[in-house]
């Protein structure tokens, strides 16, 4: 029942896009979203909407699976274009009741919808085409230079890691739990929400001993592998700056120059 | 100086009253299989543990190639050289896919990253589990994760492996895979080999046998002969190889067998003379030979 949630959205592949450096792939849904919305001519905006397009098609994550990620946002587009669409003051297009659209308002709603859609589909480009422990391994390195400063990087990710390790571990024991408890007449998933959530703690306190011993058990385990912290760490997968990481470094490069242009030369719209 | 652990009068307590091991003295040789039995909560993990300084003993010393685990400039040193495999697969697993679970402890001592990739290679194949190197752990047998826990261990290069019932949760294909994995690194890599176990049968492919109880060295021998004395083992709460178990009954039944039988191999070598004989004669004169 619960094994088929899966845990983050990652789709195995081997596309340039998957096979680039995971810190740099988030490095890049940065720039871009700067990118897009620095943009400021329609030129720059066609140019940014179908740069996304072009990336998704050499992932090869199906068309699909984008439309899937954006339905959540939906309401969140429309809301705003609306919104946008008839607060932007300027020349009057459409006069309904005491609300009116103004051209600029709508060009506005428009281009916000594009960039919150590009937006969206560029961060989850990103999940699909990197593993939750790449992308923790990424944020270790991206913070690094946090720990200067005395915060705690290599730990939270290492917390980080663990805990999308034993995911489905414990999803796995919780069934059994659930299962050993409905064995003993337990019901779990009948009567009132108040009925429901009671009987939840027979599945939830079993769970969290069980969860503190295998914290202990693997601390054990750990220490005896010679774990003593981040100092002095290497790592099995050591990332190179991959002919795939320049190439794509000057693809955003030449973006970035195009968007630069297009604001300089064209007429802004935004 | 061939003692890769030894044990000087250890006394080890948890709390400061109750003795979980007493005055124990122990030597185990390079190179050796030594099997360590015992009931539950006769002090066989608490060995265990003392052996790679996760504990320190109370009182004694635990040496380990000659280097004292009280000295904490060591540790690290001591638990290069003696890796541990524990009970629960699950538990023992940190990383999201067996090459980057092999690879832990060489991330930890700060192997450059090269050298990782060979070892961790060569300790996949030596363990046959290099095909499932991409595998997220989970979807692993429980004989097979035991295996990757011991490639896990195996990367460091260790002269001793300590094995902590690493069968007790496997079904009885994944346990002979661990224990053909254990036997092929004593017999071929020269590493020296602890299993602490229940199974007697796994006990009797041992060099020597150590039994514990109530904290005390109990029995200490080659597995012939600790399994040969059927009642003292019966009486540590323990029991023998079936092969064992079953001469005893034999014996009770006046078949006259030798001593010392603990593996099926014993057992078809002791009553094979019998089947050549004549059926009259096969009653009267058993394994009498
Ligand atoms: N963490 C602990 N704290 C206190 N007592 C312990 C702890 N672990 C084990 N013991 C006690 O020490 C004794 C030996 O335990 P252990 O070495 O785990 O036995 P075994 O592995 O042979 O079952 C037992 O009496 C047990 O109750
Ligand atoms: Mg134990």
């Amino acid at each position: 029942m619960l094994k088929d949630i899966t845990i983050g959205q990652y789709i195995y592949g081997s596309s340039p896009i998957h096979r680039m450096d995971p810190m740099l792939k988030l490095i890049f849904v940065i720039a871009y979203v700067v990118l897009l919305f620095s943009a400021s001519t329609t030129a720059g905006i066609v140019g940014a909407v179908a740069f996304s397009l072009i990336i998704y098609k050499i992932s090869g994550i199906p068309i699909k699976l984008i439309a899937k990620s954006l339905k959540p946002i939906v309401p969140v587009v429309v809301f705003t274009a609306v919104i946008n669409m008839f607060f932007i003051p300027g020349d009057p297009l459409i006069t309904i009741w005491k609300l009116t659209i103004s051209r600029q308002g709508l060009f506005y709603a428009v281009i916000l919808s594009f960039r919150i859609t590009c937006l969206i589909s560029a961060s989850s480009l990103l999940t699909y085409t990197t593993s939750p422990i790449q992308l923790t391994d990424a944020i270790e390195r991206l913070l690094s230079p946090l720990k200067k400063l005395k915060m705690p990087v290599h730990e939270l990710a290492m917390m980080m890691s663990i805990a999308l390790r034993f995911i489905p571990s414990l999803i796995e024991e919780t069934d059994k739990i659930m299962s050993a408890q409905k064995s003993r007449g337990a019901s779990l998933d009948s009567g009132k929400l108040r009925e429901k959530v009671k009987a939840l703690v027979p599945v939830l306190v079993p769970l969290f001993v069980s969860a503190f011993r295998r914290a202990d058990e693997l601390a054990l385990a750990m220490e005896c592998r010679c774990y003593r912290g981040g100092e002095g760490r290497t790592r099995l997968h050591e990332s190179h700056f991959s002919s795939v990481d320049a190439f794509g470094t000057a693809v955003l490069v030449l973006m970035f120059g195009y968007v630069i242009a297009t604001n300089c030369l064209f007429e802004a719209v935004i | 100086m061939s003692n890769i652990i030894s044990f000087k009068n250890v006394l080890f307590s948890y709390n400061g009253e109750q003795e979980a091991l007493h005055d124990i003295n122990l030597n185990i040789q390079k190179g050796e299989f030594v099997a360590v039995l015992g009931y539950n909560g006769s002090g066989k993990s608490t060995l265990a543990k003392l052996i790679n300084a996760i504990l320190l003993p109370g009182s004694g010393k635990v040496l380990v190639d000659g280097m004292d685990t009280n000295d904490e400039s060591l540790t690290f040193e001591i638990r290069k050289k003696v890796g541990m495999v524990f009970q629960n697969p699950d538990n023992q697993i940190v990383a999201s896919t067996v090459e980057e679970d092999v690879a832990f402890a060489l991330e930890n001592l700060g192997v450059e990253s090269s050298e990782m990739r060979r070892r961790v290679d060569s300790a996949l194949e030596t363990v046959g589990m290099s095909e499932y190197c991409n595998y997220a752990p989970h979807r692993l047998s429980g004989g097979q994760k035991q295996r990757v826990a011991i490639a896990g261990v195996l990367a460091m290069s260790p002269q001793c492996i300590v094995l902590d019932e690493p069968t007790a949760m496997l079904d009885p294909r994944g346990r002979k895979a661990v224990i053909d994995t254990a036997l092929s690194l004593n017999r071929e890599k020269g590493i020296t080999i602890v299993l602490i176990t229940h199974f007697m049968d796994e006990a009797a492919l041992a060099d020597r046998v150590v039994v514990l109880s109530g904290g005390r060295i109990a029995k200490n021998g080659p597995p012939r002969e600790v399994f040969s004395d059927y009642d003292g083992m019966k009486q540590l709460g323990l029991g023998v190889p079936v092969a064992a178990e079953l001469a005893q009954e034999l014996r009770a039944r006046g078949i006259n067998l030798p001593r010392g039988i603990i593996t099926p191999d014993d057992m078809v070598e002791a009553l094979s003379p019998c089947l050549w004989r004549k059926p009259d004669e096969r009653s009267s004169a058993g394994g009498e030979y």
